[in-house]
């Protein structure tokens, strides 16, 4: 039945690559009763083989001629003429360098963080629902980012997207007991949620997105005649714009803003925290997330080619630019004053993700668009190593401390040195500190990126950021490691802990993996300058010639990535130095009014979150419990009794004529007799 | 094989059904399984036919009469091919899963002793004639015979709900008796009028526009269910036993789409605008109560009107796609809506009665199994992959965007997209309440029985199936 085009044998890892680990996750269901052991084997073992197929596909990169495509059919409506309207929706792979460079990065972090798990989820009775899920999430993940057509990318889309609603109520139990509250529920007061609820704000949050993706996948699917990126990018710019384009690009925005967790839709990722930190790691540093911005560089092409013929088609960059600069700052601040050791890094998660958004929207409007391209993609990466790193880390510490708040922490550096390590040299990358970390090359080039387009308030709000992300970022490092022990965490460091035992480093297998990262980290800054070059010169290359722009690849003047630089340092100082000496050194504080309001103002999330259960949960589930209650329950089966008491009515009424009387019947035998006659004559006369 | 089958095997296995049935007593549930099963294996036999774009059809004469064709014929093409499947394959599911919980059922009723044996042949002789009833209606070639079988459904159904419903049992059959027989009322009257005007019974010659196309439309609809027609579809869903609601909800009334797409499309395609807000309404009331319900049944059958709303959506699309994923929808309905209501019966029995979800709560430690197939339920009927959901969703959504002639019906067909996020709410949070959370005090939960699972499972992998073999919908329907 099926014809398969291409060469499957030879391009194995890129199909193997995602196959491995679903096939993964089921021998790990099987194996879930028979061996414990076997099983974490196996399911870390699987997606450290999809990281080496991944490597493989990565050596393909000097040599081969990109894009290469595999495809098999799978829906087509049968009897079709050649002007069906429904598109053809393929099983296909593409193998490009965009796919490639993200599946290693899904790959090979995510191997880390299976290892990781290992004894992480040591303590847990049951774990055959986790591994199964994590694999089937990687798989998902990296299904999504092989994919040759929009169909097949919701696929794993949706995949992830389930898995992760699975894995972020993983403690379903939602215990209230208050050692369970500390590690598993996530906020406070109003807006404290348990684990179940958090899952299933995830996912309804995002599928808000996907729904508007989906319509936006079937209108550009309508338009161009066609479901694959390289189709459709081949066909927009032939033929003039089409006027369903625009509105089509903004809905599939919308799917990237909701899994990517923008602006509006980012409400969900900062509850997602009540999962195991392997699966905040995972979802929320290294895979999920970046499936938006992943999407954005996907499509990319196509919309560039359209902003050419019609340029209104700008817009779509433009609002990508802003929702992403919005963001990054709006959830900045509110990092900067959350409680949560994991709050905090799922808040810079949303924030460095904005960057991101930010990179790709600035590139969609200028000619040398690979600055901001290469720079999303590139901080995409820098980011995935140092953040999923934070995240292992941040999962030792409240492992150690049996607390999720950070005024339970403090001063664990003594005690934990290589999990100090593990956060400081992630933590430096992300606060962009120069030439050593990643987190600056990457970051410096979306800077760059932005100056280029000439867009100064966008310059403005991104630079406003990074002195942001450097106060939280020493906050958090001078809450947990520096200062005082606070109580709980001097007596965990005693031994007298929650569950009684030591804080100190965890076991290597959780340790190795931080440190493997940090190491990367430092590896990725220490080649940053080879690195972006690389990167603008294969990216810019490639989808250069996917949109038609054949050009000398120049990297900006070094003015301006010396401005770029020397600004970014002052706004680092900017933000580093309160925090160093307040939270490290221990300075305090004058309480201020105004700045105090402010604070409240963030803690609260800028009220978003309340708003949206103010304005939509509530009285969606209140109207629906009504019309159950009042409509249906109520008057629907009210009337249907007056109905029926009404004709029980009638029918006793026409009853009480049957009286047997002998003067009745013989009157109404008479009025019949008329009436008959009277029909009769009506019918004979004419 | 000829298409009598379909029908001959039901009818001749009733009566055997009915006289054994009070020595085998629940037995009796498993050879009444043979007539959708093979059923289900005659339409598997058909495929290689189908597929090759021809169409089956078997012909008998039995009556010239008022020079009336009325010769008894039978036709199966791809969406009668697809109906037959769905049909076939959930009564069969439903019978086998039927037999441990009318044991069930039936003690609870307080039959004993000789009267427990005449129950099951009850039960599963009027079960028969409800597969005949279905299958009839859909392989039928004229009015007449399709209306004898159409009306076959109700009764037998009425029968189902009186003798085995919940709560007010009685009363219940005849609510959904008087509303299922205006349906039936308004259907007859169409076929009248159409046969005054045209002088044809046979189905193929409703193309036209004309008064009893309305007639048909709004008959269709109450079968169906939409919105304002539908108020007895929760009552009746809710309180039949739980292996006929798993039939009746998704399977039953979905032949009203049948009806509509074979008999009254024109005026369909007359109204489009408005019956595409009719089929948003419907959409956003079933999910928006189905959110508020805490009745596991009834939530179902508040789901089931939404999903008409999604069917009624693509047949007022007029539009081939759309056509198309409303055949492919009402399979993946039927299957999933089945392991739904399945499971929702296996909980029951576990719960001893237990209806409300407030009732329950943590129960996916204790029962995983029915977890998994409550999850898998609601999230493949919300579209999600693997489940054959996303295929006929996609499609639905298709037609419905390619039909919308101007920039109102792109609106409507947005909104009516945009609010299936509704389908995924209302799915996530029965989950969280009944599944997830701390466990209820007090809740005794017995063992599942695993003869009941079986059936849900293979529903659940047809499902699966027909995500990745979508070829088996749409080559068929390609002619």
């Amino acid at each position: 039945m099926a014809v398969f085009s291409g060469d499957w044998i030879g391009l194995a890892p890129a199909w193997l690559c995602w196959l491995v680990p679903f096939a993964g996750a089921l021998i790990v269901l099987a194996l879930g009763k028979i061996s414990r052991k076997a099983m974490e084997s196996i399911g870390a073992a699987s997606v450290a083989a999809s990281a080496a197929l991944a490597l493989v596909m990565a050596t393909w990169i000097p040599g081969a001629d990109f894009p290469i495509r595999l495809t098999a059919p799978w829906v087509e409506l049968a009897g079709s003429s050649g002007d069906l309207p429904f598109p053809a929706i393929a099983f296909g792979i593409l193998v490009d360098p965009v796919s490639i460079i993200l599946a290693n990065v899904v790959a090979a972090v995510g191997a880390l963080i299976m290892v990781y798990s290992i004894r992480y989820m040591g303590e847990e009775p049951s774990t055959t629902r986790f591994w199964f899920l994590m694999d089937a999430f990687v798989g998902s993940m990296l299904f999504l980012v092989m994919s040759d057509n929009l169909v097949q990318m919701l696929f794993g889309w949706e995949g992830v997207g389930l898995c992760s609603y699975a894995l972020i109520g993983y403690w379903y139990r939602d215990s209230k007991d208050p050692k369970s509250w500390l590690t598993t529920w996530v906020g406070e007061g109003n807006e404290s949620y348990p684990p179940s609820h958090a899952g299933m704000k995830a996912f309804l949050m995002t599928r808000f997105g996907d729904v508007l993706m989906i319509a936006g996948v079937i209108l550009l699917a309508l338009s161009t005649g066609s479901f694959s990126f390289l189709e459709i990018a081949g066909r927009v710019g032939s033929g003039g714009s089409h006027p369903l384009l625009l509105p089509a690009s903004v809905l599939i925005l919308f799917g990237a803003i909701g899994k990517s967790a923008q602006l509006p839709l980012m409400e969900w990722l900062p509850d997602a925290m009540t999962g195991p930190a392997p699966v905040s790691a995972l979802i929320h540093a290294a895979t999920m997330v970046k499936a938006g911005v992943y999407l954005v560089a996907r499509v990319f092409p196509i919309f560039y080619i359209a902003a050419a013929a019609d340029p209104g088609l700008i817009r779509f960059f433009e609002i990508a630019a802003w929702v992403g600069a919005a963001t990054a700052f709006v959830s900045a601040t509110q990092a900067a004053v959350s409680t949560e050791l994991k709050k905090v890094l799922a808040y810079s998660t949303v924030s460095q993700i904005g960057y991101m958004m930010l990179a790709m929207g600035v590139a969609g409007t200028m000619a040398e668009f690979y600055i901001g391209y290469a720079g999303g993609i590139f901080h995409l990466m820098s980011h995935a190593v140092f953040k999923a790193a934070l995240f292992l880390a941040a999962g030792a510490v409240i492992h150690a401390t049996g607390s999720r708040f950070m005024h339970h922490m403090g001063g664990l550096r003594k005690r934990m040195p290589l999990t100090f390590l593990g956060v400081l040299i992630p933590s430096l990358s992300l606060m962009g500190v120069p030439i050593l970390f990643s987190g600056f090359w990457s970051k410096d080039m979306i800077l760059e990126a932005v100056l280029e387009s000439g867009n100064l308030p966008l310059l403005a709000v991104s630079l406003a950021t990074v002195s942001i992300t450097c106060f939280y970022t020493v906050r958090m490092v001078g809450k947990v490691f520096f200062g005082s022990p606070s109580a709980p965490a001097a007596a965990a460091v005693n031994g007298g802990g929650a569950d009684g035992h030591h804080a100190g480093d965890p076991s290597p297998l959780m340790s190795l993996p931080v440190l493997a990262l940090s190491a990367a980290t430092i590896a990725m800054g220490a080649l940053g300058v080879y690195e972006r070059e690389w990167l603008a010169r294969l990216l810019g290359g490639y989808i250069g010639s996917l949109v038609g722009v054949h050009g000398e690849i120049h990297l900006g003047d070094p003015a301006a990535q010396i401005m770029v630089s020397g600004a970014s340092l002052a706004f680092i100082v900017i933000g580093a130095v309160p925090a160093y000496l307040i939270y490290v050194r221990g300075m305090r504080i004058p309480t201020w009014r105004p700045l105090r309001s402010i604070g409240s103002f963030f803690a609260n999330r800028w009220y978003i979150n309340r708003a949206y259960y103010a304005l939509f949960v509530y009285p969606v589930f209140r109207l629906g419990g009504w019309i159950a209650d009042r409509v249906e329950e109520g008057a629907l089966r009210s009337a249907e009794r007056s109905a029926q008491s009404s004709l029980l009515w009638i029918v006793g009424r026409l009853k009480k004529t049957h009286t047997g009387g002998l003067n009745e019947n013989l009157i109404a035998a008479l009025a019949g007799m008329i009436l008959l006659v009277a029909m009769l004559l009506l019918v004979v006369v004419p | 094989m000829t298409l009598v089958c379909f029908v001959l095997i039901p009818l001749l296995l009733l009566p055997v059904i009915y006289f054994a049935g009070p020595r085998l007593k629940e037995k009796v549930g498993y050879a009444a399984a043979i007539a959708p099963l093979a059923g289900f294996a005659q339409t598997i036999s058909l495929y290689p036919l189908l597929l090759n774009g021809e169409r089956a059809f078997t012909e008998i004469g039995w009556a010239n009469y008022l020079g009336l064709d009325m010769n008894f014929n039978l036709s199966v093409d791809g969406i009668s091919l697809i109906y037959v499947l769905s049909i076939s394959s959930v009564s069969a599911a439903v019978c086998l899963y039927s037999v441990k919980y009318m044991d069930h059922r039936i003690s609870e009723l307080g039959i004993e002793g000789k009267e427990r044996g005449r129950a099951f042949s009850r039960f599963y002789a009027v079960y028969l004639a409800f597969y005949l009833g279905m299958v009839g209606a859909v392989i039928s070639t004229n009015v007449i015979q399709f209306y004898i079988f159409y009306e076959l459904i109700l009764i037998s159904t009425w029968l189902l709900i009186h003798m085995f419903g919940y709560g007010d049992k009685e009363r219940v059959a005849l609510v959904y008796f008087i509303w299922t027989h205006i349906s039936g009322m308004l259907v007859l009257i169409g076929f009248v009028l159409h046969y005054m005007e045209s002088g044809c019974i046979s189905i193929a010659s409703y193309q036209d526009l004309s008064g009893a196309s309305y007639l048909l439309l709004v008959g269709f609809c109450v079968k169906m269910a939409v919105f304002g027609l539908h108020t007895w579809l929760p009552l009746a869903h809710g309180e039949a036993p739980t292996p006929i609601s798993a039939l009746l909800s998704p399977v039953t009334i979905g032949i009203g789409a049948y009806g509509i797409l074979r008999m009254a499309l024109p005026a369909v395609a007359n109204l489009s605008l408005w019956i595409a807000i009719w089929a948003m309404v419907t959409i956003i009331y079933g999910g928006i109560v189905a959110l508020g319900e805490d009745d596991i049944k009834r939530l179902l059958a508040y789901s089931s009107i939404s999903h008409m709303g999604y069917m009624l959506l693509g047949i007022a699309s007029i539009t081939y796609v759309g056509s198309v994923g409303v055949v492919y929808h009402y399979l993946t309905h039927a299957f999933l809506k089945a392991v739904l209501f399945m499971t929702a019966g296996v909980l029951m029995m576990q719960l001893h009665g237990i209806r409300r979800i407030s009732m329950m709560g943590g129960l996916a430690a204790k029962t995983p199994v029915a977890a998994f197939f409550l999850a898998s339920g609601f999230l493949g009927l919300a579209g999600f992959p693997p489940f054959s959901g996303f295929n006929s969703k996609l499609m639905i959504f298709t037609g419905a965007f390619l039909g919308a002639g101007d920039q109102t019906y792109l609106v409507i067909v947005a909104g009516a997209a945009f609010s299936s996020i509704l389908t995924v709410a209302y799915g996530a949070e029965a989950i969280r309440k009944s599944m997830f959370g701390p466990a209820k005090e007090g809740l005794n939960l017995e063992k599942a029985e695993v003869s009941m699972l079986i059936p849900i499972a293979a529903m659940l992998i047809l499902s699966l199936a027909f995500f990745f073999l979508p070829w088996l919908v749409l080559v068929p329907l390609g002619g």
